[in-house]
């Protein structure tokens, strides 16, 4: 598909312009971290790029608390008064290749087994994503190991990579070749695609190598004495997957006062003893053991079994996030080395 | 665009809380009639399905379907006060309404069962599963061999759908065989564990399907008497109750490795199980 570029200096105007007809989401100093806001003033456009995002896409899809319907009670007789809320077209600006990656797998979980959740898609539908190529990748990352969508992006419209005083920029879509469209974009020359080739290729160059996980994952042990270790390390906070771009879980929960109420959805672990608790006591995940095991393992080896994906991107975010050290890509390495 | 009540999965179907029948001093069975006629007639289900029932004000929890798809125009479920929501429902009245999300699952391949001799080995509540199962082959009875039915509970008081035992052994080729854990004044059939008193009755394996559902103990014992008679895990199947939430895939509650309960179960056979991790 196409390629053009667009001068930094530009970025704003073409922003502003897209405003006009869906809401611009970009990435933008929220005290000390980057955090995906609504833009609203684009007179002075405070886009930070350089820092990754402490959230990826996540919330943007299935946001924390999501309401699925109201209804209204009399006694002991309910009526479904509505459904969830209209949302508008909107454009997220300045998205990571590991954090639109993982929308392949967060497509493949909510498609999993009719009924598709329409409440995700319906996002998904109406969303337009503009990706940009990470020149100053975090101490934690290992995108690269995973996949090589750094360099052969998916799941996104547009992928910008920082030249200098611009941004060349690739159409990957047909949305996003009507992007390029705009006033603001201009012919890329042969100087300007050699210049965002070896600007990835720096990048890359300072990331892990490639390791096919998918295929090593199959055969680790289930009782790899690691998880042990690791079980009495972790504090089951739960950072590490609710700041994960694919974990999806969730949970449905009750909010009702007097004659009304909702059913809502909200944030879940696995890394909670709750989780899996069931009415009479039984847990089959009864102790951090299994539970750090699980989030692992379904990374690595069940989603690879179940949807030919691996369900981590290596975004590094559990990495940096976890209070006691916990890394999950050594975790791995590790698994992969014992087995 | 907002999402209309047909394509967002967790809306629930409103039903009509029709008939409650108090089955032991926990436990209820519940008769639910959807609201909408038209569903009324066309829903239908596999014995083994499951569903996710709505009490409003109060939330959403999970349930075989107990009734069979062979007597239509209503559902039943069977629930025994362990939770928030099964003790809510302990409270309801005929008339009220609940939610339901339904048929979710995966069933008893009933059509592999046929020209087969059936043992269903049940404990407790666990009767609750099997039952839709078994009331489905009693109502296609030429499609089965003998079907043999062992059930106990912890006492006498303690054996649910006991307004059926007439029907079950009075069907041709049909034999109930009950157990309580205990003796009790008047009690007349088996005092023993359900596991225990199989190995009593040494059902033959030849050509035969064991159904077994109840408590995990029970389970357990119940797997290496079944072994020990010469049943393959192949011949041996059941429903595992797991956590759930969703019911289709989404939340990521109910796994055993790759396979979600939720829709890879229910129901599962011995031999597919046995290629799953032990975390169930
Ligand atoms: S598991 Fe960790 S590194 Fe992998 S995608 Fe999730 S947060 Fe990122
Ligand atoms: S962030 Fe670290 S301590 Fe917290 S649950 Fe995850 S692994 Fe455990
Ligand atoms: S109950 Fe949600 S995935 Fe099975």
């Amino acid at each position: 598909m196409e390629a053009k570029v667009i001068a930094k200096s530009d970025i704003g105007a073409w922003m502003k312009g897209l405003a006009d007809k869906c809401d611009v989401i970009a990435p933008v100093k929220d005290g000390d971290v980057s955090a995906f806001k609504k833009i609203e003033d684009f007179g002075t456009l405070s886009i930070d790029l350089p820092t990754p995002t402490v959230k990826g896409l996540r919330e943007q899809f299935t946001p924390e608390t999501e309401t699925l319907f109201e209804y209204k009670l009399t006694g002991q007789q309910a009526e479904l008064t509505s459904d969830t809320a209209a949302q508008k077209d909107r454009l997220i600006f300045g998205v990571r290749a590991c954090d639109a990656a993982a929308l392949k797998y967060t497509d493949a979980v909510n498609a999993n087994c009719e009924p598709k959740d329409a409440l995700y898609f319906a996002k998904r539908k109406q969303t337009t994503l503009v990706g940009v190529c990470c020149t100053t990748p975090a101490w934690s990352c290992f995108c690269t190991e995973i996949g090589d969508f750094l360099a052969n992006p998916i799941m996104m419209d547009l992928y910008l990579t920082d030249i200098g005083d611009k941004y060349y920029a690739e159409a990957l879509t047909p949305k996003g070749e009507t992007l390029i469209g705009a006033s603001q974009f201009q012919a890329a020359t042969d100087a300007d695609k050699q210049a965002a080739e070896s600007a990835k290729q720096k990048v890359i160059a300072a990331l892990p190598s490639p390791i096919d996980h998918a295929e090593k994952g199959k055969d680790f042990d289930w009782d790899d004495p690691m998880f042990t270790k690791l079980a009495e390390k972790c504090l089951a906070c739960g950072a590490c997957t609710f700041l994960c771009p694919t974990c999806h879980c969730f949970d449905i929960q009750e909010c009702a006062q007097g004659s009304k109420g909702s059913r809502y959805r909200c944030w879940d672990t696995c890394q909670f003893e709750k989780f899996t608790l069931m009415g009479h006591g039984h847990n089959p995940r009864p102790s951090k053991n299994e539970r750090t095991r699980q989030r692992v393992f379904h990374k690595f080896k069940y989603s690879p079994e179940r949807y030919g994906i691996l369900g981590c991107v290596g975004c590094g975010r559990c990495i940096t996030a976890c209070p006691v050290n916990i890394d999950i890509q050594r975790v791995v390495h590790k698994l992969e080395a014992d087995k | 665009m907002s999402t209309s009540k047909s394509d967002n999965p967790y809306v629930p179907e409103l039903a009509v809380i029709e008939k409650i029948i108090t089955e032991t001093s926990d436990t209820k069975t519940f008769r639910a009639v959807f609201q909408n006629e038209a569903l009324r007639e066309s829903f239908t289900y596999e014995p083994g399905q499951f569903q996710e029932v709505s009490v409003f004000g109060v939330g959403e929890a999970t349930f075989c379907l107990t009734s069979t798809p062979t007597r239509k125009g209503y559902i039943e479920f069977a629930v025994k006060k362990v939770g928030t929501v099964t003790s809510a429902l302990q409270d309801i009245d005929e008339g009220a309404t609940v939610g339901i999300r339904a048929p979710l699952g995966n069933w008893f391949p009933y059509n592999d069962f046929k020209g087969k001799d059936l043992l269903f080995i049940g404990g407790g509540i666990g009767m609750a599963p099997m039952r839709s199962l078994l009331n489905f082959c009693l109502d296609n009875r030429a499609d089965y061999g003998k079907i043999d039915i062992i059930y106990g509970a912890r006492s006498s008081g303690d054996l649910s759908f006991q307004y059926e035992f007439d029907d079950w052994s009075k069907s041709p080729n049909t034999n109930l065989y009950l157990t309580i854990d205990k003796p009790e004044d008047g009690w007349t059939k088996n005092v023993g564990f359900v596991p225990a008193y199989l190995m009593d009755l040494k059902p033959s394996p030849e050509n035969t399907i064991a159904i077994t559902c109840g408590p995990p103990i029970m389970i357990k014992f119940v797997l290496q008497n079944l072994r020990e008679l010469g049943f393959t895990d192949e011949q041996i199947w059941t429903t595992l109750e797991m956590k759930m939430k969703c019911g289709i895939g989404k939340c990521g509650r109910c796994n055993i490795g790759h396979k979600y309960v939720c829709i890879d179960g229910p129901v599962f056979s011995n031999a597919q199980l046995a290629e799953l991790p032990p975390e169930y």
